[in-house]
């Protein structure tokens, strides 16, 4: 067994355990290679790893992922090796592999420490780690599959039997329900109260949670407050992707992760400003990133303005809103540059 | 003695100007040192810092809107909004200077969002300074180029 040893948000070293018939030895080990393999499998989308590219039935499973939407498809191995004395004398050594395919060249960590210094060489340049990402256009294949299960969720009864519960509170706060995964089959909580403006901490006893759903009193979108909440149920739980927000006038937002080490990057990067006061605990965007969403619900759409922020600071989560037919689209802003530098926003939704 | 005396009342002056010497905003430059010392602004009303912002307002951003009891946070711009939204492809470190005044209320920006496309919401008017100018100041902050 292996445990990686972080210091400073970044693995250091690797504390081995090996059991040699009925006693267990263990040692450190700071191989490059080694480090760089556990770093890489963190900052990961675990979605994306394949068991193994030659024995598994790679190409059925991953043909409806990957290569229907894309005509490439880009698979690379990382291996980590590490050899420990045996009882006899002799060395053993030991391999293990992942291996990550996706529709695109794949991007990993070449260089592990540079040292101490907290910046890292990704072959393109040196910058603070981890890379605050800016993103031009939204990718909507990234939201694809996630859109696709909060669709689902939100056709089947469980969903209509929350949904009815909540707005029949009608109590002019909001109200939420969690909705998990127990033994394959979708259960939800009774409905929990919050504040006027906020619901904070839906808690349930699922083992499981994979989503959950509340109601705004009035006609906002998800808030930040409602972005960084779903971050932290995500961290904690691994399939918790989705978070419903229904409006006063019955406009459907869904919050999706779509890139859970991107939303790690993003969090370290943007980490949120807590408010506290006596109506409770206000969570919103740190200030560069207040300011330019602030700007876009002045000048353009208060959804457009958060998926835009979402999008561009690549994020790892979505915003989605629900169509007529019932389906959840990633809200897209594509922009483009008048010749006097103003921008022009565009609100579309992505394709099915 | 005569000297004595003149010499100490003249330190005291000196010293009494030096200690109540407030920080100023002479020019769009200056929103840094408001930024650095906002403590001599902070808990007093938004009339007090206007006092001593000598540089022409020419924009603002209220967030969601300039109701004295909604009103969470106002930007403060020292060009016109259409001049500042020429540098919308910028990131916001590198657009024009702008300072923003923080008020503790609404922190969840509840009501209705101002639109740039209503005069009322992005210019700065003497009655905006009557209605607002009482607020408390609960913290400050600039970004931007300069």
């Amino acid at each position: 067994m292996t445990v990686p040893l972080k210091k400073n948000g970044r693995i250091k070293e690797l504390l081995i355990f090996v059991r040699i018939k009925n006693k267990v030895y263990f040692n450190f080990n700071k191989d490059e290679e080694n480090l760089e393999f556990f770093e890489n499998y963190y900052l990961l989308n675990k979605k994306d790893i394949v068991p193994d590219y030659k024995t598994s039935d790679f190409k059925k499973n991953l043909t409806a992922k990957f290569l229907a939407k894309s005509s490439s498809l880009y698979c690379e191995t990382r291996y980590y090796d590490y050899s420990y004395l045996s009882s006899d004398g002799g060395v053993t050594f030991v391999r293990t592999s992942f291996q990550i395919c996706g529709s695109k060249p794949l991007h990993y960590i070449p260089t592990v420490d540079d040292g101490g210094a907290d910046n890292r060489d990704y072959g393109g340049g040196s910058f603070d780690y981890p890379e605050p990402a800016v993103k031009e256009e939204m990718d909507c294949e990234d939201a694809k599959i996630p859109s696709e299960i909060a669709t689902n969720i939100s056709k089947g009864t469980k969903y209509t039997v929350a949904k009815i519960a909540i707005i029949g509170m009608n109590n002019g706060v909001e109200n939420g329900v969690v909705f998990g995964n127990v033994n394959g089959n979708l259960e939800i909580t009774g409905v929990q109260t919050g504040g006027s403006s906020s619901i904070e901490n839906l808690t349930s006893s699922f083992s499981d949670p994979v989503a959950d759903l509340h109601n705004h009193p009035n006609s906002n979108p998800p808030s930040p407050g409602d972005f960084y909440s779903l971050i932290n149920a995500r961290n904690n739980h691994s399939n918790y992707n989705t978070r419903y927000v229904i409006t006063q006038d019955g406009t459907t937002y869904a919050l999706i992760v779509t890139d859970p080490s991107a939303m790690n990057i993003f969090l370290q990067n943007y980490p949120p400003s807590i408010i506290l006061d006596a109506n409770g605990k206000h969570v919103n965007f740190p200030n560069e990133l207040l300011q330019e969403w602030s700007e876009l619900r002045n000048s353009f759409s208060l959804s457009g303005a958060l998926a835009f922020i979402l999008n561009k600071y690549n994020s790892g989560i979505a915003l989605t809103k629900m169509d007529s037919a019932g389906n959840f689209r990633a809200i897209n802003i594509p922009t483009t540059q008048n010749a006097d530098g103003t921008t022009n926003y565009a609100f579309t939704l992505c394709p099915n | 003695m005569k000297n004595l005396v003149k010499h100490l009342t003249m330190i005291s002056i000196f010293i009494f100007n030096f200690s109540c010497a407030q920080t100023t905003m002479r020019s769009v430059a200056d929103a840094k040192k408001i930024d650095v010392n906002k403590n001599e602004f902070i808990g007093k009303p938004l009339s007090f810092l206007l006092s001593k912002m000598n540089v022409e307002i020419k924009s603002t951003l209220p967030a969601p809107n300039k109701n004295r009891n909604e009103i969470n946070r106002i930007t403060f711009r020292f060009i016109n909004d259409y001049e500042y939204r020429k540098n919308s492809s910028k990131q916001i470190k590198d657009r024009p200077t702008q300072l923003t005044v923080v008020f503790n209320q609404n922190w969840d920006f509840n009501g209705i969002v101002c639109k740039n496309t209503d005069p009322n919401c992005n210019n700065w008017t003497k009655e905006d300074e009557k209605n607002l100018g009482g607020l408390i100041v609960y913290d400050i902050y600039v970004l931007g180029k300069e």
